[in-house]
């Protein structure tokens, strides 16, 4: 997970850079070297501060326990988009054709099937392989969306995880379609015979199911309760209560409700409770009313009010949402394994992809993939108090205004009228359209539907833009995005409908000023300036707040280089919000800029480790973020080949929070990467000092051990770190790098067979196996791995390389 | 009005007198006007409830009842030219009518429950005495307690006591500010109206017409007497389309009586016939019965009158709440099931004219907050008369059109945003977020126009405001919204932002 990998669940394995994010859906990249290169951070251990309760998969009970007590909501639940978001493969949940017609691509064929007794798979076809059956264990997705629904199907593997396979079904395309973010990198792409298996970036399947720091990350958001946790020795646990998204995603554990609520033979005269009387004696009377059925549970509680769960009848507006935006909103990873009824900030930092990733536009809107987050740079949010249960009715997902009165659709303006009512007065005199007309309806205007860019233009997924703008379409056009006018009027350029724009409302309502310090601001611009137009305390929403610190801290802030008058003074006010994740990002931009420690600062601003002991009056939760942040900020050095600069920020982070885990185990990478082998030793094994459940740590170890000449040391941690997670590719591999090097050919095959079998997505070990397999002369084994090398690493030339040397000398006879 | 004149020697000398020697010097008010016999008189024979109400002058002030041409005809009326009084008996009257004068029954002056202060102002306003002759020790020490209860004063309280109603007066006309009895069958229950009857207790804090300091009187009635006036009371279930409309009170919905076509009643001058009661009538509530909530039910409830509702913006629960409305604390004691429920969905279906909102809440959180109301374990307590009432300076009477900006904003913004919109009314203490004051040139010059329309009728929480101000949009119609809006503006002397206001037709 980006980010999260320095404070990730125990024992996931990581990845190279600071991770993906959790639910943006982006694919992994693998960046682990299989010859002597860097492992990436490891996740850390299992967080220890987090006031939240101590929720357990146990605690869920699935939907079904409701539907005896809560018939009318089950009954809308059901037949909601959450109730049918996915399940088990079945004639209920499979819109996709199963009927054995082939998708062609331009090296095989994938049979869609389901036989008599209702088993769905798919069987692969590619010419020289064996053929390859997986099974379809979960459909996720029901293709309900109106912008674009689309389904998709997991198979579970050997390892205990469960993956996507990269057959993805467009209901609006009526066709088969695969991301191909990670290879090809076209975004989603329908499937034609011109298109290898190798362009699926899900092929083979590597996106997991649950929150796991090596993985792409949205997928726990696909189902209910969906966890993936690492289990040492073992590898890793795959549970969820089920593949739609059940009562308890938003009411949390329901289990302790039910027992309360079916407990009433040990209620004896609790009916008191209820304004009725107990028995006097014998068996207590079952409560035949809800209502007595929730006095035996109170007085069961303990507490005369406690039901066992969270109504959310009573939610303020920050509470509501939080429920929403565990999936409908983009979020850094704070801590892995988040099941429903904790705490979300404990979990995920909702903020803060706006530091490097910058999914949103300058106004909030989604500039590549971003759900429906941009709520929190609405008007309505910002300047009210509307959550997503304002127009959406939570149980059958339809909709209703802001008093609970139902509405006939999505397109019904009285969402929008029941608080701005002065519109509904005289709705030609604002909308300039005719009453009926589709342009008339407010959402035509203020929440068009936007293709999620990073997607493409080839599979329809637009989403409804819940920035809720006011039509802008001169800045539409400069941002490359289509307005909301050209959404309907074709025809005309962006520049005739701002001039017909001006025409009608005249001026429009000015952007929010951080909004508009963002379209104003340029790289060439002083720190002091950048400041003044990025920094807003107090005048803009959190969300909006975090993009223009965000890009202050992108473009002004350099280690030890000072914030500036007008800098100091804004981050200043910053680092007082309520806000973790904008306090978080404020103390970061400060600590970055302090002067190092002992060194005097121009304007006698305190030095780093004052900075940095300061944390120590901060919340947990504010805490975790400071290091994630500096962490990302050093991974982002360390790509620039800047590694004292990610040295240096990665010691800052430990001064935070001391022998992080994490942190630890980047700097070894840095340290290594710098030349450093003792500093990156020692990094190392703090890290697994500080958490010895991190087999990619192991990993890292190794590789540095070897390449010091410590062989044997080499080889003890890649066997512990199999020891550790059976199916750890990387320690096959760079075991099997250790044999090949000593001569020892015939076993580095072995240890790489195995490596391919547990990551056959991982080209490095498809490579390697394909050089030791050449160097045994067995060109024909090799080929079709120096093939695959290049399939699912397209970029590795040293995979190209070996595959035209092993051609070459196949071609030319060479011995076997 | 004229000031108090300085005490001279003759109050000095007349300061040594006992009281009874001082009253039995001054002229006695007109005794047999005042006494006259509602019936007939023994106390043998069982009172009339209708009889008893109209001698008693209920509908002097209360709308739905006969009217109280009877009282105006008996109670003496003053101003110019009536015959002079004696401040100190009318100080000391006050106080205790009966005890003054206990053989005025049936027809009686009431006991007002009038602290010193307002004494002192009223007996120096009606006895329209230049040279204060008749003062003694009492009240000379009072006055000097109380140097700004003055007749001003006393005019002001005159008129928010509807003193006017009974007792006539050339600059201070009758008026109906108390609520509508005509409907009181449907409203309240038996016990609680004979208790109230016994012994009055403020019902809402600021005065029957929020902050005007209106309040009921105690007739001291006999048994006999609250049995007859309870059981007629009782017989009412037709609520006055118009209701006792408090001067300057926003009209009911139009679809429910438009403003144009009933006007809120005025009195008929003394010895017109009655003819205060049309039709048709609004049809009365349909059964309803509390439901049966839980513990969590009832919390749910709780939490959401505390976090989300406007309730408690105008109404006090427990220790919270504004002082406008009525204690909600054990109304189960005081109003009827069906009446508690409708009312808070339709007030001006039962209650014409009241201020109090319509909901614009789904029936099933309307049942959830009635049943919650009515079941909660409180006591019915009456409420805490507020302090230093007046609180709102006298309206105009008669009401000026109820649907222009100034009247609505005084009759149903003025209490919290305060009559010049400096946000500081009578009930802003009671608030747990300051009232927006609309005399800000400065912050009003940031909101649009559309955006105070959107509040009005929606509510503070759609704004991100305070949840307690409530939402007129079941209660208002566009004019009427439209009126305040332009009224705010001529109170921050400001306009909406300049991109709030262009465009091609003007908004």
């Amino acid at each position: 997970m980006r980010r999260a990998a320095a404070l990730g669940g125990a024992g996931a394995t990581p990845r190279g850079s600071w991770g993906s994010r959790a639910v943006s859906c982006a694919l992994p990249v693998l960046l682990l070297a299989a010859c002597g290169g860097d492992a990436g951070p490891s996740a850390g251990r299992d967080g220890d501060s987090s006031a939240s309760p101590p929720i357990t998969a146990d605690d869920f009970i699935g939907s079904a326990a409701c539907a005896g007590c809560h018939e009318a909501q089950y009954g809308q639940w059901v037949g909601s988009t959450h109730g049918r978001a996915g399940g088990e493969p079945g004639p209920e949940t499979v819109i996709a054709p199963f009927d054995g017609t082939p998708i062609v691509f331009r090296d095989g064929t994938v049979l869609p099937l389901v036989d008599s007794a209702g088993r769905y798979r798919f069987v692969i076809r590619q010419e020289g392989r064996p053929e390859r059956e997986l099974a379809v264990d979960g459909v996720i997705g029901g293709g309900h969306m109106l912008g674009g629904g689309t389904q998709g199907f997991v198979t579970r593997l050997a390892d205990g995880t469960v993956r996507f396979l990269p057959f993805d079904y467009s209901r609006h395309l009526d066709d088969w379609f695969c991301n191909t973010a990670t290879r090809a990198d076209e975004g989603w792409q329908p499937v034609t015979p011109d298109m290898a298996l190798g362009d699926c970036g899900d092929w083979p399947p590597v996106r997991v199911l649950g929150t796991m720091s090596r993985f792409a990350n949205c997928q726990s958001c696909h189902g209910s309760q969906i966890t993936a946790t690492f289990e040492p020795g073992v590898g890793v646990e795959t549970r969820w209560t089920s593949l739609d998204i059940n009562c308890e995603s938003c009411h949390g554990p329901a289990r302790r409700h039910v027992e309360l609520m079916s407990g009433a033979g040990a209620a004896g005269g609790v009916a008191a409770l209820a304004g009725g009387v107990g028995p006097a004696g014998g068996a207590p009377p079952e409560p035949a009313s809800p209502a007595g059925r929730l006095a035996v549970a109170a007085n069961l509680a303990g507490d005369p009010t406690d039901i066992g769960l969270d109504s959310r009848v009573v939610d303020g507006v920050e509470k509501s949402l939080e429920v929403c935006f565990r999936c409908h909103s983009l979020g850094d990873v704070v801590r892995e394994d988040y099941l429903s009824g904790a705490p979300l900030a404990d979990y995920y930092a909702l903020l803060l992809p706006a530091l490097g990733d910058e999914p949103h536009l300058a106004d909030g809107r989604v500039a590549t993939f971003a759900y429906q987050g941009s709520h929190l740079s609405s008007s309505c949010y910002v300047d009210g108090s509307m959550t997503c249960v304002s127009c959406h009715e939570p149980h059958g997902l339809g909709y209703w205004d802001v008093n609970r009165a139902r509405l006939a659709s999505e397109t019904d303006d009285g969402q929008c009228t029941s608080c701005h009512a002065s519109k509904a007065v005289d709705p030609e005199a604002h909308t300039f359209h005719p009453v009926e007309s589709p342009g008339a309806r407010c959402v035509s205007c203020h929440m068009p539907y936007m293709q999620h860019p990073v997607v493409g233009e080839a599979v329809p997924f637009a989403r409804s833009d819940h920035s809720i703008p006011v039509p802008r379409p001169q800045l539409d056009g400069r941002l490359g995005v289509v307005s909301a006018c050209r959404g309907c009027h074709t025809d005309q350029s962006e520049l005739r409908l701002q001039a017909r724009v001006d025409e009608w409302w005249g001026e429009t309502r000015p952007q929010d000023p951080v909004t508009a310090g963002l379209l104003n601001v340029t790289d060439a611009m002083g720190s002091d300036l950048a400041a003044r137009l990025l920094l807003r305390p107090g005048e803009a929403g959190d969300m909006d707040q975090a993009r223009g610190l965000a890009r202050y801290i992108m473009g002004w802030v350099r280690l030890g280089e000072g914030l500036g008058r007008d800098g100091a003074e804004r981050v200043a006010q910053l680092t007082e919000s309520e806000d973790p994740d904008l306090r978080a990002m404020a103390l970061v931009a400060r600590h970055v800029a302090a002067p190092a420690a002992g060194v005097a600062s121009a304007d006698g601003s305190p030095d780093a480790d004052a900075v940095a002991a300061s944390a120590r009056g901060q919340p947990e939760t504010v805490r975790r973020r400071w290091v994630m942040l500096l962490g990302f900020l050093a991974d982002e050095a360390r790509a620039r080949q800047d590694r004292e600069t990610a040295a240096a920020l990665l010691n800052r982070a430990l001064a935070v929070e001391p022998e992080e885990p994490g942190v630890l185990l980047t700097l070894g990478l840095v340290l290594n990467g710098a030349g450093d082998p003792e500093g990156a030793i020692d990094a190392f094994e703090r890290s697994l000092a500080a958490d010895p459940n991190q087999p990619v740590a192991r990993v890292n170890l190794g590789i540095v051990r070897a390449a010091a000449g410590d062989d044997e040391g080499a080889v003890r941690e890649y066997e512990a770190a199999i020891a550790l997670n059976p199916y750890e590719a990387m320690a096959y591999v760079n075991l099997g790098n250790l044999y090949l090097r000593g001569g020892s050919t015939a076993q580095a095959i072995l240890v790489y067979e195995q490596a391919v079998a547990v990551g056959p997505e991982i080209g490095a070990a498809h490579r390697n196996l394909a050089v030791a397999l050449g160097r045994a002369g067995r060109f024909d084994e090799a080929i079709p791995h120096a093939r695959r090398a290049v399939e699912f690493a397209p970029a590795d030339q040293a995979a190209r390389d070996i595959l035209r040397q092993l051609e070459a000398q196949a071609g030319s006879g060479g011995s076997r | 009005m004229k000031g108090i004149p300085p005490l001279d020697g003759a109050n000095e000398e007349s300061s040594s007198r006992g009281r009874k020697s001082l009253w039995g010097a001054l002229p006695l008010l007109a005794a047999a006007a005042f006494g006259v016999a509602a019936f007939g008189g023994t106390g043998q024979q069982v009172p009339d409830g209708a009889v008893l109400t109209r001698a008693l002058g209920c509908g002097a002030c209360h709308a739905g009842v006969p009217e109280g041409d009877a009282i105006r005809e008996a109670a003496p009326p003053f101003g110019e030219g009536m015959a002079p009084l004696a401040p100190a008996y009318i100080f000391h009257y006050l106080d205790d009518p009966q005890t003054v004068r206990p053989e005025i029954a049936p027809a009686r002056m009431p006991r007002y429950d009038l602290d010193e202060r307002e004494r002192v102002a009223l007996a120096l306003f009606v006895t329209n005495e230049l040279e204060l002759r008749g003062v003694d020790d009492d009240l000379r020490a009072a006055m000097a307690r109380h140097p700004d209860a003055g007749r001003a004063r006393g005019a002001v309280l005159f008129e928010t006591l509807s003193c006017g109603s009974c007792h006539l007066h050339p600059d201070i006309p009758p008026r109906l500010a108390a609520p509508d009895l005509g409907a009181t069958g449907l409203r309240v229950r038996e016990e609680w109206l004979e208790s109230y009857l016994a012994s009055p207790m403020t019902i809402r804090p600021a005065g029957t017409s929020p902050g005007r300091g209106g309040r009921m009187p105690d007739f001291r009635l006999s048994p006999a007497e609250i049995t007859a006036i309870s059981g007629f009371l009782l017989t009412l279930e037709t609520p006055s389309p118009g209701g006792t409309s408090p001067p300057a009170a926003p009209s009911p919905p139009a679809a429910l009586s438009p403003p144009s076509a009933s006007p809120p009643p005025t009195p008929s001058p003394p010895g017109a016939p009655s003819t205060r009661i049309p039709d048709p009538a609004p049809p009365p509530p349909p059964p309803w019965e509390p439901l049966a909530l839980s513990p969590f039910s009832m919390q749910k409830a709780e939490t959401l009158l505390e976090d989300r509702w406007s309730c408690l913006g105008c109404h006090q629960l427990g220790e919270e709440g504004g002082r406008i409305g009525p204690r909600l604390d054990g109304i189960a004691e005081r109003l009827r099931p069906e009446y508690v429920r409708h009312l808070i969905e339709n007030p001006a279906h039962l209650a014409p004219g009241t201020i109090m909102p319509g909901s614009l809440e789904q029936t099933d959180r309307i049942d959830l907050i009635a049943s919650y109301l009515l079941l909660r374990d409180a006591p019915w307590t009456g409420s805490e008369r507020l302090a230093g009432m007046p609180a709102l300076p006298p309206a105009a009477n008669p009401p000026a059109d109820p649907a222009a900006g100034a009247a609505l904003y005084e009759a149903s913004c003025a209490a919290c945003h305060g009559v010049t919109g400096d946000g500081d009314g009578f009930n802003a203490p009671f608030l747990p977020v300051a009232p927006t004051v609309h005399a800000d040139s400065a912050a009003m010059s940031l909101r649009p126009d559309d955006t105070l329309y959107d509040g009005i009728h929606a509510g503070g929480w759609i704004l991100g405001k305070s949840h307690r101000m409530p939402a007129y949009g079941a209660s208002l119609d566009d004019a009427q919204k439209r009126a305040l809006v332009a009224h705010i503006r001529t109170l921050c002397r400001c306009l909406g932002p300049a991109w709030s206001r262009d465009g091609r037709r003007g908004r």
